[in-house]
């Protein structure tokens, strides 16, 4: 299977180009192009990947017999736009979270796979790391989950991240749909209602929020917690973790996933140095499996939407200084 | 040193594990004279383990017969304001277990009757004492993390086993009762709030899992979780974090273990030291109860029980409630 990697601009794209790399070592996927527009990125991959094909142009690429399917790495602002000219021309997308910075164009992403028999993943890495994976078996012993504590602090990204003009946001676009989607899946019910409200942003590097604090019910009326902060600063030994505590009837499992480091010194400095399962190389696995077997992702482009939607919702509650309703996210809409 | 009599009346959880031995440790401030407990088996207990052989069943006899200077009040909140007023009407001072009151009107009552009786008066806050959070506290103030953007606190335990908190009218539930903790420390740290919002799981009426969120004057949010959804196999846990424009700190009690003890099968975690919270609270009461400046004055701490009312409201279906700045004087 041939891959293109759409876009530098997130810095996931770097651990998928690695794991691309590695699959094509094994002889399970290849990574065909890559496709940047911008051009100061595109020199920097043509030094890195001599041998492969390079695009400025997405429709140049979607034109591409040779490519079967891409993972989207943009811009949170650009993402719908280049994934649908990809879905457009039939190739599968694999999308960077989150899937879209706006509901509607998630939504129309969600339609074109579907009509035209593709395979649309988001990449939820944290559904394919082992520790929640476990998590979710041992609270499917544990009967009803009752509430859900979760955060997802992390380290200002720099670059565009808090632009809004490309993030689509800050902090909140940014991590709340990681751990939002970790308790749909534990608990299997859909989000009904959030409140949210917004941190300052981070000093001198745009508008977008710098932290968010997000409750959400569950359509049970289960209470959830996102804590989506940037809230490592810089000198904190890593970049950050994934932490879910979730209490149910029988018992209570407390998910510390990036937990697994080497306390190290490295000139001099304090730093962890992570040791722990390889999730992004899992997701980039399950997604070529999918599209090899014509089925879903693990994580599909209605998991991306369903978790878009609480952002959503967020930045509604934010602007109202109110609950806001998943459908009213949704308004007419029927998806 | 001058030593004051000590009165403590409730002698249960709390007073077992925090005020009884903390009177045993400031022996050289206080003389822990007598106890009283309506249930007489608690009572001999405590007696026989702390070694105080003044015990009482009615507590209004022994403020009568006792010449105390203070009362310790750690019993079931609903009894807070009956004893409170009876403790400060017979010029007692009154060192009294969080939460102040289940209502206001029951709070107002014991800060004007402490007033009219010229006695002090001083809510159990302990996390103001905890040393952790006093020294987050000292490094706020230094300037060390500039200003506060974002706090967090958790709260996390069991259903405690004393079988009034079980009921919605009597403890209130985990907000009134754990909550309260950290919105008294986020005030202290950050100041007041302007609103809250809170969500939440019931069992019945009463809420057992609190998730709420504030917004301070100033550009701080905090987050405030508390629950007594564990299993019982669970061991407490408490949790803060506050990131500001300059620095930020965490502590975790899971992370600040400093005993770990193996018997059978059997295993306990502690961090324990000579001058705990419970200790220094008590300690810190000591000039106020010699008619001193009072450490952490009661309408202070009335203004954490009208905030944790107000988390209540919202907890309940208020939705975002607003805090208005209405200062108890
Ligand atoms: N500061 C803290 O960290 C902390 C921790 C736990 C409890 N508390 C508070 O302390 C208080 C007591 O809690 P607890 O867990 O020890 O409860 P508990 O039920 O274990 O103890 C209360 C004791 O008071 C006695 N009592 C009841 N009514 C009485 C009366 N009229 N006169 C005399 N004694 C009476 C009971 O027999 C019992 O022994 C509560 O207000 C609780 O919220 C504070």
């Amino acid at each position: 299977m041939r891959i293109a990697l759409v876009s530098f601009a997130h810095v996931h794209a770097q651990s998928y180009a690695r794991v691309l790399t590695e699959l094509e070592k094994d002889g399970i996927a290849e990574m065909c192009a890559v496709c940047d527009d911008d051009s100061r990125r595109l020199a920097l991959a043509r030094e890195r990947f001599e041998s492969k094909k390079l695009y400025s142009d997405i429709e140049e690429l979607a034109r591409d017999p040779d490519v079967d399917a891409a993972i989207v790495t943009s811009e949170n602002t650009k993402r719908a736009g280049l994934a649908i000219s990809l879905l457009n021309a039939g190739k599968h997308v694999l999308a960077e979270k989150p899937i879209s910075s706006k509901v509607p164009d998630a939504v129309r992403m969600v339609q074109l796979a579907s009509e035209n028999g593709l395979t649309l993943g988001t990449a939820f890495p944290m559904r394919h790391h082992d520790a929640p994976q476990s998590m979710k078996r041992v609270l499917s012993d544990l009967g009803g989950i009752r509430s859900i504590s979760s955060a997802n602090p992390g380290r200002f990204p720099g670059l565009w991240f808090a632009d809004p003009g490309a993030s689509g946001g800050g902090a909140i676009m940014d991590h709340t749909v990681h751990v939002a989607d970790l308790a749909r899946w534990f608990s299997g019910r859909e989000f009904s209602e959030v409140y949210a409200l917004r941190g300052r942003s981070v000093a001198g590097e745009g508008s977008g929020e710098g932290s968010g604090l997000v409750l959400c019910k569950l359509e049970d009326d289960t209470p959830v917690s996102v804590d989506c902060s940037w809230s490592r600063l810089a000198g904190w030994p890593t970049w950050g973790n994934v932490f879910v505590s979730a209490c149910a009837e029988k018992g209570a499992a407390v998910l510390s996933a990036f937990n697994e480091n080497l306390w190290t010194v490295v000139q001099g400095s304090y730093k962890w140095s992570y040791y722990g399962p390889d999730a992004d190389k899992k997701m980039i696995l399950d997604f070529v499996r999918a599209v090899e077997k014509h089925s879903q992702a693990l994580a599909t482009g209605t998991d991306g939407l369903r978790a878009l939607e609480v952002v959503a919702a967020a930045y509604e509650s934010i602007k109202r200084q109110r609950p806001v309703k998943i459908s009213e996210i949704r308004g007419s809409g029927s998806y | 040193m001058e030593r004051l009599a000590v009165g403590l009346i409730g002698c249960g959880t709390l007073s077992s594990y925090a005020h009884g031995p903390a009177l045993r440790k400031l022996e050289r401030m206080y003389e822990f004279r007598a106890i009283a407990d309506i249930d007489p088996i608690t009572l001999n207990a405590f007696s026989k383990r702390f070694g105080v052989d003044r015990k009482y069943t009615d507590y209004k006899e022994m403020i009568s017969s006792e010449d105390l200077d203070i009362a310790i009040v750690a019993t079931p909140t609903p009894t807070h304001e009956e004893i409170g007023l009876y403790v400060l009407n017979h010029g007692v001072n009154l060192f009294m277990e969080k939460p102040f009151a289940l209502t206001l009107e029951g709070a107002r009552n014991m800060i004007e009757a402490s007033e009219r009786q010229g006695r002090a008066l001083q809510v159990g806050h302990c996390v103001r004492f905890w040393p952790g959070y006093v020294q987050i506290k000292e490094q706020m103030s230094n300037g060390d993390y500039g200003e506060p953007l974002l706090a967090k606190a958790h709260r996390w335990g069991t259903m405690p086993a004393p079988l009034w908190y079980r009921d919605p009218a009597q403890s209130n539930g985990v907000g009134l009762d754990v909550a309260i903790h950290d919105l008294d420390y986020l005030r202290w740290l950050i100041g007041e709030p302007k609103s809250v919002y809170a969500q939440g799981r019931f069992e019945g009426k009463l809420p057992m899992t609190v998730q709420a969120v504030l917004e301070f004057e100033g550009d701080a949010i905090a987050y405030i979780d508390a629950s007594w959804d564990f299993p019982p196999s669970w061991r407490f846990a408490t949790f803060f974090e506050i990131i500001g424009t300059k620095g930020m700190a965490q502590m975790d009690s899971r992370e600040s273990t400093t005993l770990e003890v193996y018997t059978g099968h059997t295993s306990s975690a502690s961090s324990p030291r000579e001058d705990d919270a419970y200790t220094r609270q008590l300690a810190a009461f000591w000039e106020p109860a010699r008619g001193g400046k009072p450490v952490l004055p009661a309408t202070d701490s009335y203004k954490s029980l009208e905030l944790a009312l107000a988390l209540n409201k919202s907890l309940n279906g208020a939705g975002r409630v607003e805090l208005k700045r209405e200062i108890a004087q």
